[in-house]
């Protein structure tokens, strides 16, 4: 186990007035982190810091001991890479034409798509269970498909890092599970995978460290039966809710 | 996607119909028999080697340029109803044409022969200041330089109107500037356009992907490793100085940067490795076919071309939007 993200003295501000305050981050290679904490506690924004889609005001962030300032963005993208909540499309493109465009770190300006580029798309469709879904038109997907398709995407970027964002808001039980299992054998692949959570419990199941931000700072850390305690769940959501002590801990509501 | 290997056909055919129609009418069999060498027709060889064949060339190249600026733009711009013509570079164009006609008149003949010069300079500064506008550090805001290109262009049509109005003269050939036209084009503007649109049309297809990436989003794009703003900066500026090109020697044709990439990507998909190609050889289609239904019409008074691109696009455009095909 390496580190391979680290995360020193971060500060970023809005123009709002909100701020995010992050001292110390890390990530080990394998690992399986969830940011969970309420509506505005800066989980997206931390994740777009780390990808470096926005710039803070101050502090360090080191992809593989690199200091992301100093990379390009294909060389960070060729290390890390993000599904965003927000995807929408202008055209309606083919699953594969969307797909393929994670290929772009890995290709010179004048190269087309080669064999193997189309075989990792194949693959990576495999892997979120959609095969034949590559001629498939965007727009005529469920709302679960297209978040698979976009994981799709991510993997076949080939990164050492994944980034999630809130990916199980908005759907119902159905594609929440459908996308559940998909994280679970990205967990099981050992792949390396930072993800914002709003369903407490999915994030209790899979990952084995979470990060409770509340108003932009951490307010705790741990494996997940240290953090989905009662006391921690209050401090973070203002409400009490009741922990059922399983293995891992779920919560009801 | 079968229809992939008709365009070619389509464009040679079209290609002679625009060489056989016009004010004199020369057939299909003659025209190819004076391309081929064949004919001794001294009249028939000089009406399409001097007059037809520059102008139905320079056509297709402006064609075919525009409709790729315009599907470059709009997904560079994330935005569907991106024209060239409406961010103000043409306007800014038209409006360059009018001034040194209105100082041709002050002053004297001399400001008129500098005619391209005035209409480029002022093509470029049309597009360069929303481009200035938009930037906010080292970002360019994409709604921005679109609002800002359409505030730009609708200024520097009314300033044209102005100078009309104040000059008081010479209205009908004003007009050709302000709606487009490849009257009295020869092979020297051929040469002024032709490069130009070529280099675009290579660089645009060179960064097909990267444009798929973009058209997903501006964040989507960086993700998979694309320096934005560098390639929004680039592709604009480029796209921008073709079109000064372009409407220097032509002026204003507009509706084809806009119609021809929304049937491009109905023919052969949204993805920019098909619909750019797709696009430059629809555009050499129509463009030619507006520009001879233009001088044939009305034959021999000649409609300006962006009349006809009008007439056709608008309509078609409405089709498109109510059939349901919404920004495919």
């Amino acid at each position: 186990m390496s580190e391979i993200l680290r995360v020193i003295d971060l500060k970023f501000k809005y123009s709002n007035g909100f701020s995010l305050i992050i001292e110390n981050f890390s990530v080990e290679e394998g690992d399986f982190v969830g940011l969970i904490g309420p509506n505005g506690a800066g989980k997206t924004t931390f994740l777009k810091i780390i990808l470096g889609l926005l710039k803070p005001l101050k502090g360090k962030i080191e992809l593989f001991g690199k200091d992301l300032k100093r990379m390009k963005r294909k060389e960070i993208a060729r290390k890390i890479t993000m599904v965003s909540q927000e995807f929408l499309p202008i055209y309606d493109f083919k699953v594969k034409d969307i797909i393929l465009t994670s290929r772009i770190p890995h290709r010179g300006m004048f190269d087309t798509e080669n064999e193997r580029d189309l075989e990792i798309m194949r693959e990576s469709l495999k892997m979120v269970g959609l095969e034949d879904f590559e001629e498939r038109r965007y727009w005529s997907l469920s709302g679960g498909e297209r978040r698979r398709a976009l994981i799709a995407k991510a993997l076949a970027q080939e990164t050492d890092i994944i980034v999630l964002d809130e990916l199980t808001a908005h759907l119902d039980p159905k594609h929440i599970l459908e996308i559940a299992e998909v994280l679970k054998k990205l967990a099981e692949n050992g792949k390396t995978v930072i993800s914002a959570f709003h369903n407490i419990n999915i994030a209790s199941r899979i990952c084995n460290r979470l990060v409770a931000l509340k108003n932009g700072r951490i307010i705790a850390s741990g494996r997940p039966e240290e953090i989905i305690k009662t006391d921690v769940l209050e401090k973070l959501y203002g409400i009490r809710l009741k922990v059922l002590r399983e293995i891992p801990p779920q919560v009801l509501f | 996607m079968k229809n992939r290997g008709v365009l070619p056909f389509l464009f040679i055919i079209f290609v002679l119909l625009n060489l056989s129609f016009g004010s004199v009418k020369i057939s299909i069999i003659e025209v190819l028999k004076v391309l081929l060498g064949l004919s001794n027709d001294a009249v028939a060889k000089r009406i399409i080697f001097d007059l037809r064949l520059p102008r139905v060339v320079s056509s297709m190249i402006v064609g075919s340029g525009l409709a790729c600026i315009g599907n470059t733009f709009q997904g560079l711009l994330k935005n569907p109803l991106i024209d060239p013509y409406l961010l103000g570079i043409s306007a800014g164009a038209s409006f360059g044409t009018v001034l040194s006609l209105f100082l041709g008149e002050l002053i004297g003949t001399f400001w008129f022969k500098k005619l391209y010069i005035l209409n480029f300079l002022f093509a470029i500064l049309a597009s360069f200041i929303p481009l200035m506008i938009a930037k906010r550090g080292k970002r360019v805001l994409i709604t921005e330089l679109v609002l800002a290109g359409v505030v730009i262009g609708t200024l520097f049509s009314s300033a044209t109107i102005l100078l009309i109005v104040l000059s008081r003269r010479n209205i009908t050939h004003i007009s050709t500037w302000l709606f487009g036209s490849f009257s009295g084009l020869g092979w020297d503007d051929v040469t002024v356009m032709v490069i130009p649109a070529l280099i675009f049309i290579a660089i645009s297809y060179a960064f097909w992907n990267e444009l798929n990436a973009m058209a997903l989003g501006e964040e989507e794009a960086m993700v998979s490793g694309v320096n934005t703003e560098r390639l929004k900066v680039f592709l604009y500026i480029i796209g921008s100085l073709t079109t000064a090109f372009f409407v220097s020697r032509t002026g204003a044709i507009g509706f084809i940067g806009l119609i021809v990439p929304h049937m491009a990507r109905r023919i052969v998909g949204a993805n920019y490795k098909h619909s750019i190609p797709a696009s430059a050889m629809i555009g050499g289609i129509i463009l030619p076919l507006c520009d001879t239904l233009s001088r044939s019409l009305f034959s021999p008074t000649e409609l300006p071309v962006g009349v006809i691109t009008a007439l056709l696009g608008a309509p078609m455009m409405i089709f498109l939007l109510k059939s349901g095909v919404k920004n495919v």
